[in-house]
């Protein structure tokens, strides 16, 4: 992999946790500005640092998540547990964005959907937040998310309801010679990008530089720069607030431009327009009379089809108007037109023509040159003409026809193919003939349909439509920008249409109602985007009404009295979808800005940092560390071989002073390899706050799924142990702090009933003991009940009927740990599959530890592990069996004994014997191992190694005991790593290999 | 560096964000003041937006089309 997308997936999980832990954190103490500002911080380090990667859905996951972080720093929104909720969520999906970088090197497909949906859910968050009374957001809660989710529904409709394409109003704020080149390079079949950026006042305190931007976007065409608004320009005026606004046009591909504004993609517009979009008139109109007479006549030119006229009328017309008018222009226009188009000329020109006399911006949407294009360059001026008689009815009697199609019997799985099929049917020809207001209507009539999977809504509507014929063009664009006049003019345009759908004749009953709701879902959007939400319960009344009486005349009545005037839309979630996001608090800024790039500044926060300004902490990848530490260990193996070495100078050889010499040189070699050791040990120490640090949010999520009220106490979290320790314990520990979590703390009400505080308490506790790192897990829960576990072993065949009568209760706590074992009957998403806690233990074991619970009824749980410092070197006891020697972990072995053949008793078939007033079993390890009997010494006397295992103790019978020493042990790899009996192997000084045994898996 | 001339601001070949602050005080003082843009390369938004707040007349044209094109609209006095 790539050195800096390694790095980067390191840096970005310290900063994932970072992250979370500073969330969590706020949410017990909401106030605290500096936790405010760390969470910030990690996160506005990620986000730059994203940057450098192809992973665009994170930059804008981690984008949104900083807005609002930015905004609550600036105190504009309140912390609670939903917010922290999904900033967690955002910040987990991330983090499994990391690790799909780190295997696979790049996001999976689904990323961007993901993350757009995300960062939209945060905005509008945001949004509703900073709309409503933060104070008040908890008792609004509910309010807002059905006001929000209401809203949500009207931009999805506004969207339905909106054709496949709008016209871009900006594009005339570039300049016409820029305009120009567009057109021809789109006319040339390249494909065209236009941009409009805005930048944000505060864009130069963060370092950008958005001219220098727009001058990076590939392919770049031309640009125009203005003031984005005016202002009083005086010796008060800041020309550090942007105020400029930038228009582009490039031939790129839109994927490379929106890459290169990802960080500012709010404060961008990017659009792909059609060539003939570009042709825009510009200059002084005249309100000429004659203008008149000359379209009139070229007018009649086009529609002849001909252009050598047409050529002629424009040479002539020229001369007449004033240069650099708006007519000298657009004659201009048409000439290009002529010479550059191709099938399309005639209805372009149509266009071109009709802007002569009315000076309005020619409205390209009657003719997209992308829909249906064969039929239009056959028909050419049919198109847009306006509709005759035949039209009218040709049109009434296709939708007619569809209508008859709707009502035919149809297999269920094809309904929604013929929905799709009559709605582009009626989609195609509603654009033929430029009848913009009723496809508006028609394509909402048809998603609704999708969606409900019922077609009523469509047949009621090409009943009336195909009798409500309506003169086409009505909603003449006037000179506003498309967004207002579909305000306006397409709201009187729609409601228009819903009186004269009324005003049909009556049709039956369930038709009726149809038609009743579905003008009333196309009053209700109308109301709503033009922000006459007051006007919603009037209108809801007038459709009760009118449903009452089966009779439309209540609603018809409504629309006559309704009063259309548009207030600006307040509607917080259309201001997050079209406004940039305005940051921060202006003097937060200000404190920025002596740096002036403080994007550049912020990924070395994380290293420290000395007045050489040089880091002095590396980050080192681990294999390296495990690759010296390995060559450590071989050192002092071959550190060990040099006694041996020396006794044989000194016996074969019989040069004795160099065997002096060599002893001497090997206690220097000794002592620098013992240095080296700990050295490499203490750098591969980790504090355990590496495990703890996601309890916090563990404990958070799993409790408030389960209802309980815990309290997390963690202490010591600074103790060290060796990085294989950590790691290794991280998912032990997990199994464990859940099994407390769901078995141990009882539920609010049990706890009151059992006279207990209603918060249990889970406590995490590390610390050192001698070589060990010593880790408890404490909860004050019900406990481990040893009767019903007894039970529950003995119904799950683990133990036998005798062996449950003679077992402890302090033994039969420890069955828990056996593999299969579970006392929940339900099987949780939690815990209690029962594979949980033997595995729990076997890693222990795995890893040289031991683990120890103590339990009592109704107070809790203690679970006490005891960890190697370091795996690096353990301490073993040498044992003898079979001529061959074995390592027993010292932390076990508890005494050594010689026991004479009278002390062994054999009770119940077992060898027994007393040692220290307690009866021990005996376990005789050549049988264990299968070898042959024997070994035993002169007089019958029996070597026994007594240990732990379990909490009870066992003594194993060995041929002989050797000398305690220092390994370095390997774990058994490939076949020989599933043999439970072997803890690892280890080499030793003269050369030979010692296996080290795991006594907790030797079968009793 | 911006050079300042009697009534003509010499912009320099890099125009970084701080010389925004010093042209527009200079502009600001003297309306009738001209710059003359032929040595810049390149200009940081924040200068580009003081020009075209300040809207002095240009004597000289940059020689980068896009910084033209960005001056289109003010006007020319050479």
């Amino acid at each position: 992999m790539n050195p800096l997308l390694q790095q980067f997936i390191t840096e970005a999980r310290d900063l994932l946790e970072e992250a979370a832990s500073g969330l969590l954190a706020l949410e017990t103490s909401p106030n605290d500005m500096d936790g405010v500002n760390a969470v910030f911080r990690a996160a506005h380090t990620l986000k730059g640092s994203t940057g450098l990667f192809d992973v665009l859905p994170m930059t804008h996951v981690v984008h949104a998540a900083e807005d609002i972080l930015d905004a609550v720093k600036a105190g504009q929104v309140g912390i609670d547990s939903n917010l922290i909720d999904m900033l967690l969520d955002a910040f987990d999906q991330v983090g499994i964005w990391i690790d799909e970088l780190e295997s696979a090197e790049q996001l999976s497909k689904d990323a961007a959907q993901t993350a757009k949906e995300m960062s939209s859910k945060l905005r509008a968050w945001l949004a509703q937040a900073r709309a409503g009374d933060s104070s008040d957001m908890l008792v609004q809660e509910n309010m807002a998310l059905s006001s929000q989710a209401e809203e949500r529904e009207v931009v999805q409709q506004l969207v339905d309801m909106t054709p496949a394409r709008k016209a871009i109003a900006w594009l005339s704020c570039l300049s016409p010679a820029v305009r120009l080149q567009a057109y021809q390079q789109g006319i040339a079949g390249h494909k065209v990008v236009a941009i409009a950026y805005t930048p944000e006042p505060e864009c130069y305190f963060k370092g950008e530089d958005p001219f220098g931007l727009v001058l990076q976007i590939p392919g770049l065409i031309g640009l125009s720069v203005d003031n984005a608004h005016a202002v009083k320009v005086d010796a008060e005026l800041d020309v550090y607030q942007a105020n400029i606004q930038l228009y582009a046009v490039a031939s790129a591909d839109v994927g490379d431009i929106e890459h290169l504004f990802r960080y500012v993609s709010e404060q961008v517009m990017i659009e792909v327009p059609l060539p003939e979009e570009w042709l825009i008139p510009f200059g002084n109109q005249d309100n000429d009379s004659i203008l008149l007479d000359i379209s009139e006549q070229m007018q009649r030119y086009i529609e002849a089809q001909d252009i050598d006229g047409l050529v002629t009328a424009i040479n002539a017309a020229k001369n007449i108007v004033p240069a650099g008018s708006w007519a000298a222009n657009t004659f201009e226009l048409m000439a290009l037109v002529i010479n550059t188009a191709g099938n399309h000329k005639l209805a372009w020109l149509h266009v071109l023509v009709k802007c002569l006399v009315t000076g309005d911006q020619p409205d390209w949407l009657s003719v997209s040159s992308h829909v249906n294009t064969a039929t239009l360059a056959e028909e050419g001026m049919a198109v847009i003409q306006s509709l005759d008689e035949v039209d009218r009815e040709s049109l009434s009697i296709v939708m007619g026809l569809q209508a008859n199609i709707l009502r035919l019997p149809i297999a269920h799985e094809l309904y929604l193919g013929r929905i799709a099929s009559i709605g582009k049917v009626i989609e195609n020809v509603l654009h033929r003939f430029g009848h913009n207001a009723l496809l508006v209507q028609w394509l909402a009539v048809v998603n609704k349909s999708k969606i409900s999977n019922n077609s009523e809504g469509m047949l009621a509507w090409l009943e009336q439509s195909s009798l409500a014929l309506v003169e086409p063009n009505s909603l003449s664009n006037k000179s506003n920008t498309r967004v207002s006049s579909f305000n306006r003019d397409a709201a009187l345009a729609l409601v228009d249409i819903q009186r004269q759908v009324l005003a049909q004749s009556q049709p039956e009953e369930v038709i009726l109602l149809g038609r009743l709701r579905s003008v009333k879902t196309v009053l209700t959007s109308v109301l709503t985007l033009i922000g006459r939400k007051d006007l919603l319960s009037a209108l809801n009344e007038a459709v009760d009404a009118s449903a009452q009486v089966m009779s439309v005349s209540e609603l018809v009545a409504f629309i006559d009295r309704l009063d259309l005037t548009v207030q600006p839309i307040q509607s917080s979630a259309l201001q997050a979808s079209t406004r940039p996001v305005h940051r921060g608090d202006p003097a937060l800024l200000a404190a920025h800005a002596p740096s002036g790039k403080v994007g550049a500044s912020d990924t070395s926060e994380t290293a420290t940092v000395h007045g050489d300004g040089i880091a002095k902490t590396l980050r080192v990848e681990q294999a390296s560390i495990d690759k010296l530490g390995d060559l450590i260990g071989e050192l002092v193996v071959a550190k060990n071989a040099m006694p041996y070495l020396a006794q044989r100078a000194e016996r074969e050889f019989a040069v004795p002073e160099l065997a002096k010499l060599l002893k001497e040189q090997f206690n220097v070699v000794d002592r620098l390899t013992q240095e080296l050791q700990s050295t490499i040990m203490k750098v591969q120490m980790l504090p355990v706050s590496q495990i703890f640090q996601r309890f916090p949010r563990l404990v958070r999520d799993i409790s408030r799924k389960l209802g309980k009220k815990i309290n997390l106490v963690v202490e010591g979290e600074e103790t060290q142990a060796d990085k294989t320790v950590i790691e290794v314990m991280s998912d032990p520990m997990i199994h464990m702090v859940r099994n407390s979590l769901d078995h141990g703390i009882e539920s609010p009400e049990e706890r009151l009933a059992a006279g207990k505080s209603e918060t249990g308490t889970i406590k995490l506790k590390a610390f050192q003991e001698g070589d060990s790192v010593i880790i408890e897990i404490q909860d004050d829960g019900r406990g481990v009940n040893p009767a019903r576990v007894k039970q529950k072993a003995l119904e799950k065949g683990l133990i036998t009927e005798e062996q449950a009568e003679s077992i402890t209760d302090q033994e039969a706590v420890y069955l828990i740990f056996q593999p299969g074992f579970s006392t929940n009957d339900e099987v949780t998403d939690l815990s209690g599959r029962g594979v949980g806690m033997d595995v729990v233990r076997s890693t222990i074991e795995r890893i040289g530890g031991t683990l120890r619970v103590h339990s009592e009824v109704g107070k809790g749980t203690i679970i006490r592990l005891s960890l190697p410092l370091s795996m690096a070197v353990s301490h073993v006891m040498e044992i003898e069996l079979a001529h061959q020697v074995f390592g027993v972990p010292m932390d076990i072995v508890v005494e050594t004994a010689r026991l004479t053949p009278d002390r062994i008793k054999t009770i119940k078939q077992r060898e027994t014997f007393i040692w220290r007033s307690r009866l021990v079993p005996l376990v005789r390890l050549r049988d264990v191992m299968q070898f042959p009997a024997g070994g035993t010494k002169a007089g019958g006397v029996e070597s026994v190694l007594v240990v732990r295992r379990d909490g009870s103790l066992i003594g194993l019978v060995v041929d002989d005991f050797r000398s305690k020493s220092e390994v370095i042990m390997k774990p058994l790899e490939g076949p020989l790593s599933g043999i439970p009996i072997y803890a690892g192997s280890a080499l030793l000084g003269d050369g030979s290999v010692m296996l080290v045994l795991n006594i907790g898996g030797i079968r009793l | 560096m911006i050079t300042f001339k009697k009534d003509i601001a010499y912009l320099g070949e890099q125009c970084p964000v701080e010389d925004a602050e010093e042209l527009f005080a200079w502009l600001i003082d003297e309306p009738m003041r001209k710059v003359d843009a032929s040595a810049c390369q390149e200009m940081h938004t924040a200068v580009l937006q003081t020009l075209l707040l300040c809207r002095p007349k240009l004597v000289k044209l940059p020689q980068s089309v896009f910084l033209q094109q960005a001056l289109n609209t003010l006007a020319v006095d050479i």
